[in-house]
Formats: C-alpha cells, structure tokens, sequence
C-alpha cells in the first residue's frame, strides 16, 4: 500500500516543514514568521508542482524560496513604514522557549544588517555548510565568507555591550 | 559566554522547529493552488490581446482543477467512444492526454496474481490527471478524470480503491468499467478483516481504515503520530516521530501493535514493505538538504523483532539516494539511484541492490527498465511473495517477482 503522501510535496512537507522553520528562525528573528515564509515556500511549490517535482533538491529550493520570502516581506513592511510615516512599534514576537543566552544571541541576531543576519543565521546556528549557504542566498562563497566574520565580529560586540534583553525587538 | 554562535550551534534551530505550528498541508494545498489560480488568471488577461493567445489559454484553464469532482468515463479499445453526458471532445481529450507523452504515472494498482485486471493514474499536466483501468491488460480500458492527488488500491474482485488525497480524502471502491461506489467509514474502529484494504488517511498524524470492496469501512487502531504507513501481506508497519523515530507494526491487522525507539534523530526514517513472516527493515537517511540519501539501513529478524541491527553504508564516494526497497525472503532489497559525491550531474548508477557488511552489493541494473538512471516504484504488492512494480521510461510498468534479479514489461495505459 502506498501512502496517501505519494505526493512528493506532502512527503517533503511532512519530512522538512519543521527543519525549515528551524532555520529560518534565526533569519527572520521571529518563529511566527519563519512559520509564515516558510508555508508561503511550500504553497509556492504547490503552484509549480511539476518543476517542484523534477527538482533535484528540492528542500535547498524551498529554504532559497523562503529567505527569498522573508527579504521580500520585510522590504515591503519597511517601505510600508516609509510611506505611512511610522516607526515600527516592538511588537509581540513569538520566540522559542531558550536559555537567556541564546535569546539574547537571537536578539542581536535581529540587531544585525540582514545579509549578517542571513549569512550567520544559516550557518551557525542551522548549521549549513558555507558551499550551502552561498548557494541558499545567491551569492558567491566569498561574499559569505565576508558576512560571517564580519557579523561575528558584530554579534560579539552587540552582546558585549549588553544593551539587548531576551526577546528584544531590535530591527 | 565563550563562543555565543558555537554554543548555540543546533541547539536554537532545534528547538525552534520542536516549537513550529505545523499548518494543515490541505490549507498549503488551498494557497498554492490560489495562487496557480492568481497567475492562470493574469496570462488569461494577457492573452486576451490576441484571439489565438486566448483559444490557448481557454485550454489551460478549462484543464486545471486538482478538485475536480471525476468526470466522464471513457470505456475504449483503440479510440475513444462518446458514450457520455460531457460530450465527445471532452472523452477524446481524456485519452489524448493519458497516451500522452507527457502523461506520468503516478500511482498503480493491480488484481493480485493477475496482471491483467490494472488500474492506473496518470498525471498529465499540472492540475489534471486520469485514472486508466482494464480488465484484459488494456485490450480495452476505461478512463476516468480523478484530482491529482488520487492514489489507488487494489481491493479484490476486480475492484480498486481510490483515494482522492487532498484536501478531499474522498474514499471510493471503483470497478473496471469506472463505476465507482463511495465509502462511507463507520466510527466504529476494528482490526483488518480479511478482504479489507488498508487506506491511510490523515494529514499530519495517520489514521488506517479498513476498506471492504462494498463500500463498507473502518477505521483501524492506529499508533498516536505515525506519519509513513505501509502495509504489505498483512502486515502493517509504520514510523512515528518523537524526538527520535519509532518503528510499529502489526501483523495481526492493527489488533495489536508493537513498537521499537531506533534512537535516531532523524525524521529521514522510513520503513520498507515487509510481508509477516519476514524480517524487519527502516533506512536511514541523512538530515542534509537533500530527500533520502541512504546513510544506515535498521533490521531486525522476523524471530526477534525487539533486536535491531543499524548498519551504516560505508561507501562514502558515492551519493546513494533510497527510491524505495522491500523485504523477501533473502533480505532487504533497496533501490537506489548514487552519484559520485560531489558531482551534480546526472545519476552514475541506479539499479536494486542488498546491503552485505555495510556493502551494497548490486542485484540488477535495470538498464532496460530507465536508460536514463531516474527510478520510481509504484507498487510493493504481495503474491506468494513481494512483487515489486516500477515505472518504465517509455509508459510500460515492469515487475519483479524474484528480488529484482529480472523484470519484465507490462502496457499500463
């Protein structure tokens, strides 16, 4: 008997759904909307299901897809904030129940440029190879290589000041 | 703090996965086929400009409905008759499409022991596909316009089980000459019958159900959380995720269920089709960025299931990706497609293979069967034995009888 999942996407969703938001977290800042980008990823597969199908890697497609997703999204609230003339208020974030350290370590992730936060996010903490990483956000491994030690360089720095709390709101 | 990053290396990604909400996959369905619709419905517009754009858009659109309810049957031999309440074009439309050359099996079905009682699905374009059935190897066949997502059965009788998937789950039992009779399942929960077939339903967690060739069904006492159920012969077997994978089975129809911790941290578990009488097997793949690769193969003796062996693949210099496998009596048997690790392109090696000593040792190539290395199995059905059905490159199926040592062909549609 087959299972009703001989849909490769449902197979896929079943297998990867959470890893993806695992990763994306640390890119987004938030896991409410890791959870978001990360659905809007695979409804994204559904609508091109047969190129989907023939992907040789299609969780690597669906993790680009969604970092994708996420610049995308935070642009557009951004440019939102632009033309409506308003300041982003802190707003409720959903974060994962951590130790004090490491939600401090996603605050100051959230405080980083995003191509730091994206580079560092996907690297050390989802624990993608760099090859993988360039691949994830298009860009060469150098340039990774580059986002890492300067993002570490300001990530140990933010922390170091102590100016962020768990679950800070910093943008 | 020594190295904030390091630290919390995995351990933040972790646990924010262990937290993530897992929509129901039919919402993802819902949204990804708005937005086909979104985009379907801007190239309409744009192909509004000229009258021969939109004859062939008209065509797409008209096409596209993985929820269609099914449409006409189509009862036929070399060309399709008009015999239905939807017109002639639309019948000869369902037969141009299943004989294709785009059309791609998705999912077969065959009378147990006879080969020539079939029922296939064809998925011929995004958002379409056709049941194909016969009674006499497709001399003559009926065909049948199903959602995409409809998987099916064989069910006795000449009958078959289909599945409509998602976000449906409609149940039917349908006949060869595409008469079909819904199944209505009784709260009631039982064991398997004799007769009865296993049906997996459920998005997230599984639910079996017991399907009787008159329409009548079950559920079936089903493990909490198993999400990858196969059945095969009797015996039901299924992995269920905690933080590690769990293996379960049965052999006596879900009456009563055993389970086993493999202790692997990884939601790349997944077992094979084993008949009762013979020994246990899950692979292992890798928590990597790609579905499956084969990293260790789990067993355990059919005498003492409560004892499992993990044998880690010690060939390293080749990428080996699982496209199913199944248990006979000589073992496990898994087929795999492998390239060399690093290279992307094209497999190098594809074919069935035993795993001796952490060794795979080939047992065919299948060159016949896939010149071009992509394999897909389609069934894993039991007579006497495992009889295992893949998908051939040129629209045939092929079977196996003997372990993947040969194979011979089969019309499918």
């Amino acid at each position: 008997m087959a299972d009703v999942s001989g849909d490769p996407i449902q197979r896929c969703f079943d297998g990867c759904y959470r890893r993806l938001v695992g990763q994306l977290y640390g890119v987004c800042g938030d896991l409410a909307e890791a959870e978001e980008v990360v659905a809007e990823a695979f409804a994204r597969a559904v609508a091109s299901r047969r190129a989907f199908e023939r992907l040789e890697r299609p969780e690597a497609w669906l993790r680009t897809v969604a970092v994708n997703v996420a610049r995308t999204r935070r642009r557009r609230a951004a440019m939102a904030d632009r033309l409506l003339r308003r300041t982003t208020p802190a707003g409720p974030r959903r974060d994962v129940d951590l130790s004090e350290q490491r939600l401090l370590v996603v605050a100051a992730l959230r405080a980083l440029p995003a191509s730091q936060r994206e580079a560092l996010a996907l690297h050390y903490l989802a624990d993608l190879p760099v090859a993988e990483v360039a691949e994830t956000l298009g860009v060469p491994v150098g340039t990774v290589k580059a986002r890492l030690s300067r993002g570490r360089a300001a990530l140990l720095a933010l922390l170091e000041s102590q100016s962020l709390v768990p679950g800070g709101a910093h943008d | 703090m020594t190295d904030p990053l390091l630290d919390g290396r995995r351990t933040i990604a972790r646990r924010a996965a262990e937290a993530a909400e897992v929509p129901d996959y039919a919402s993802v369905l819902r949204r990804g086929r708005r937005r086909r619709t979104r985009r379907r419905t801007m190239a309409l517009g744009t192909a509004a400009a000229s009258v021969a754009a939109v004859v062939a858009v008209t065509q797409v659109v008209g096409s596209g409905n993985g929820g269609a309810p099914p449409g006409p049957v189509d009862r036929s031999s070399e060309a399709p008759t008009a015999t239905t309440t939807r017109g002639t074009d639309h019948v000869t439309g369902l037969a141009a499409l299943v004989d294709g050359a785009e059309a791609r099996i998705v999912s077969m079905a065959v009378t147990t022991g006879d080969p020539e009682g079939m029922a296939t699905v064809w998925q011929v374009e995004d958002g379409r596909a056709v049941l194909a059935l016969t009674d006499d190897g497709y001399a003559t066949r009926t065909l049948l316009e199903v959602p995409t997502t409809t998987r099916v059965h064989q069910a006795g009788r000449g009958r078959f089980v289909l599945v409509d998937g998602l976000p449906t789950k409609r149940v039917r039992v349908v006949a060869s000459d595409g008469t079909t009779t819904p199944v209505t399942v009784s709260p009631s929960e039982a064991p398997l019958a004799e007769g009865e077939v296993p049906i997996v339903t459920g998005t997230q967690s599984r639910q079996i159900v017991g399907v009787a060739t008159d329409g009548t069904a079950h559920r079936v006492p089903t493990p909490k959380g198993m999400v990858d159920v196969r059945s095969l012969g009797g015996r039901l077997v299924g992995i269920a995720f905690d933080r590690t994978a769990v293996y379960h089975w049965t052999d006596d129809g879900g009456a009563t269920w055993d389970a086993r911790d493999l202790g692997v941290d990884t939601v790349f578990a997944s077992p094979l089709e084993s008949p009762p009488g013979h020994d246990h097997a899950v692979v292992e793949g890798a928590d990597g960025a790609t579905l499956f690769p084969l990293v260790a193969l789990h067993t355990a003796s059919a005498g003492d299931p409560t004892e499992w062996t993990r044998t880690a693949l010690q060939d390293r210099a080749v990428h080996w990706t699982v496209d199913g496998g199944w248990v006979d009596a000589d073992g496990v048997r898994l087929l795999l497609t492998g390239e060399p690790a690093g290279r992307r392109r094209g497999p190098s090696e594809a074919g069935v293979f035993r795993v001796v000593d952490g060794e795979l040792e080939k047992v065919s190539g299948l060159g016949d069967v896939r010149k071009d290395g992509s394999l897909q199995m389609l069934l894993v059905e039991y007579a006497d034995g495992p009889v295992v059905w893949i998908a051939g490159e040129g629209h045939e199926v092929w079977r196996t009888t003997d372990g993947g040592v040969t194979w011979e062909p089969f019309r499918a549609r």
